[in-house]
């Protein structure tokens, strides 16, 4: 099994300048995060409310923040 | 042609584990002439000869976790990302370790099997296999979906990229195509993704990924090419796919290397994320979120 590989665990959001967020591979951890951020976001309320649990650490391999 | 050992289009097929792990075999014995994808370069994979996508025998990973920001009747999935592609595409999200398929892990079934199993049993509703592009990885790709329960929902995200050999290999496996329609024309895609003849071999994957399993199209909306692209793919797929659900995606942004070109310095402005929905509504597609 893979430990944890730490030179890809980061998360990308963009913040463009009318405030508008985007996001990428958004985990039920960010999505929190994010709901936070943009209360009014209808559509990142529905993915917030999907949760399910990451795989324990040691179970996981790493993270990676984005795709279209 | 080569001898399936079962084939049950349009739905999953019985005893899948058992089946992809018998194609599993075939597929890797086919890396010794490839033709996994519409490249069809026939290179010798076995023997460390390399296709535009530069990948070798087995592949990596660069991405296993839960995911929510896919389509929302997908989701939670577990998504496991594979390393390596064989389009070239300037402004992709994951380009580093896409265009690269030596980036990432060591591909380990087990270690994958036991995390997507684990995250089915603790709330993730599917299990996705993506890349880069699984299609140059389907030894590797229908291994995992062997050593997965015969009762997961498995998704297959692709580019709609991959040649008839490997559609073959995948008949019945995944229960839900997620394929992506980039370009609308091949000018756009030949001068941003590196890859000609795109709409050909595109259309004819949308087709046969509709006859056999739940197709699910995504579009991601570029600045600049409302009318290139996403005009001309809303008119093909009112015109031959009116049925299938489409997800039309705002959220571009230049990322890679997307800056070479003068046109996706930028994000996709408001005015075109609307004029985008107008057509899609014109055409009366059936949009998802
Ligand atoms: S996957 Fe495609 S590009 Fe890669 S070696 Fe095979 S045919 Fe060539």
């Amino acid at each position: 099994m893979s430990t944890p590989n730490t030179t890809l665990q980061s998360a990308e959001v963009l913040i463009l300048p009318d405030g508008k967020i985007l996001a990428h591979n958004i985990t039920p951890e960010m999505a929190a995060v994010l709901c936070e951020l943009q209360p009014d976001n209808q559509g990142m309320q529905q993915r917030a409310a999907q949760t399910a649990r990451q795989p324990d650490s040691n179970l996981r391999q790493h993270e990676h923040p984005t795709r279209n | 042609m080569i001898a399936l050992p079962e084939t049950v289009s349009g739905k999953r097929i019985a005893h899948r584990a058992q089946v992809a792990s018998e194609r599993a075999l075939i597929a890797r014995q086919k890396l010794s002439c490839c033709n996994l994808c519409a490249h069809h370069c026939g290179v010798n994979r076995l023997q460390a000869e390399q296709g535009p996508c530069h990948a070798g025998p087995t592949s990596r990973v660069f991405s296993a976790q839960i995911e929510v920001s896919d389509e929302l009747e997908l989701i939670p999935t577990f998504a496991i990302a594979l390393s390596g592609c064989d389009l070239r595409c300037s402004f992709c999200i994951t380009g580093k370790e896409s265009w690269n398929p030596h980036a990432g892990e060591r591909f380990d079934v087990k270690g994958l099997a036991d995390q997507a199993t684990h995250a089915l049993e603790n709330g993730a509703r599917t299990i996705m296999i993506l890349g880069g592009e699984p299609t140059i990885h389907l030894p590797d790709a229908l291994a995992i979906a062997a050593a997965l329960p015969d009762d997961a929902k498995l998704i297959w995200k692709t580019n709609a990229h991959g040649s008839a050999e490997a559609r073959e290999l995948l008949d019945g496996i995944f229960d839900v195509w997620l394929a992506d329609y980039k370009f609308g024309n091949d000018a756009c895609a030949q001068r941003l993704a590196l890859v000609p003849h795109y709409n050909e071999v595109v259309r004819e994957n949308l087709l046969w990924a509709n006859d056999h399993s739940e197709l699910i199209v995504r579009h991601l909306l570029m600045p600049g090419h409302v009318d290139c692209c996403w005009q001309a793919v809303a008119q093909w797929l009112a015109e031959h796919l009116p049925q299938v659900k489409i997800n039309l995606r705002s959220g571009f942004w230049p990322a890679w290397q997307a800056r070479k070109h003068a046109d996706l310095r930028g994000t996709t402005s408001s005015l075109e994320t609307e004029r985008a929905l107008r057509i899609a509504h014109d055409y009366n597609l059936c949009l998802v979120e």
